[in-house]
């Protein structure tokens, strides 16, 4: 076996797959794990996952954005995986590689919603302050990117005002969702099943 | 619909891919999603205080669009009947109706052209990988996500001996 194969063994199954060092191998790879996620086979997509992982490392090209872009989404695949396994660990260790990549490659919109999946992953853990700090981070990049006006931003303002309903802010819990509920009807109409709980 | 049939790798993928971006750009997943609601980008415990948009995955919209879109449809129609949104909800169905015929036709012409490539080429061939992978996207888009993954399967084989070819 030369530095052009290398053999994936499996944490989850005692399948062992032969890899091809190819960045079109580890993009079929990431594919089908994405589709595994799809069937919610978390752990089975985390098998192909991993071996497209070592490929897009060993390909990734520190001076060309879109090589780097795919491995931050592969990175956010696994936390995504990871986090539906309950591997919490594995989850925020994913989602913080992507969130370095995505910070160092400036994307906004991708940054964001990492902050949010890190956020959600420390709210299940029940840290709410951590939790409330990627989600306001997430705000403030979305609010950059996408303006005050823009649903994603409804939504972070919505899990930013279930936090302070948690530790029992209500009144900042209240201005959140009024915040939430009054993007929602401007955008999604007053008869949005989305916006029926706020109001 | 015609397609050329250039041997060089990746070219006739690239052309798919130029295909499907094209005819995807009025109906993509993000307008699609934020034109419903479904527009963010998380799954997550915190939806539990109400929010419908829970289990989203962060960067992947088509999730939850395409499972709920018959029941976002039927919201949607409510609403219409209700005599709220009107205009809205008629253009996002509409729109829906569009996309799902597009995905469709895209799906139809991608077997097609997959079955003369491989007349063509035979089974082992780039071409025929690039095309079985672009397929699986649409299929997987259409929420059929079983015959997706084994177009992918039979992707991976396919790059796999060649690339892996006196190594």
């Amino acid at each position: 076996m030369n530095d052009r194969f290398f053999q994936n063994q499996s944490h989850f199954s005692n399948c062992s797959l032969i890899i091809i060092d190819h960045v079109e191998v580890a993009e079929t790879l990431q594919d089908i794990g994405k589709c595994k996620c799809e069937v919610g086979d978390f752990g089975s997509a985390i098998e192909y996952f991993e071996p497209a992982l070592m490929v897009r490392n060993i390909n990734v090209d520190s001076n060309n954005k879109s090589s780097e872009l795919l491995l931050a989404h592969l990175y956010s695949d696994m936390g995504y995986a990871y986090w539906k396994l309950e591997n919490t660990d594995g989850a925020l260790e994913y989602y913080n590689l992507a969130l370095e990549l995505q910070e160092k490659l400036n994307v906004l919109a991708e940054r964001a919603s990492t902050l949010c999946s890190i956020g959600d992953i420390h709210f299940e853990l029940m840290s709410y302050e951590k939790a409330e700090s990627s989600y306001q981070k997430s705000l403030a990049t979305r609010l950059e990117e996408q303006g005050k006006n823009h649903v994603d931003v409804a939504e972070v303002h919505h899990k930013l005002g279930v936090v302070y309903w948690k530790v029992g802010d209500t009144s900042a819990a209240m201005e959140s969702f009024a915040e939430a509920l009054r993007v929602k009807k401007m955008r999604l109409g007053a008869h949005h099943v989305s916006g029926e709980f706020l109001s | 619909m015609s397609f050329s049939f250039e041997s060089i790798g990746g070219f006739s993928q690239a052309v798919s891919q130029v295909i499907i971006h094209n005819s995807e750009n009025e109906f993509d997943d993000r307008n699609y999603a934020n034109a419903s609601g479904d527009g963010d980008s998380t799954h997550s415990p915190v939806n539990q205080l109400g929010s419908e948009e829970a289990n989203n995955h962060h960067h992947d919209n088509s999730r939850t669009s395409k499972h709920n879109w018959r029941y976002n449809m039927e919201q949607n129609m409510d609403a219409s009947l209700a005599g709220s949104n009107v205009t809205s909800t008629a253009a996002s169905t509409k729109a829906r109706i569009a996309r799902l015929k597009k995905n469709n036709n895209n799906i139809l012409a991608l077997e097609e052209r997959l079955e003369m490539q491989k007349e063509r080429y035979g089974e082992n061939h780039l071409d025929v990988a690039a095309t079985l992978s672009v397929l699986a996207g649409q299929l997987r888009k259409r929420g059929d996500y079983a015959q997706a993954i084994d177009h992918l399967m039979k992707a991976l084989s396919i790059r796999s001996n060649i690339f892996g070819e006196g190594k």
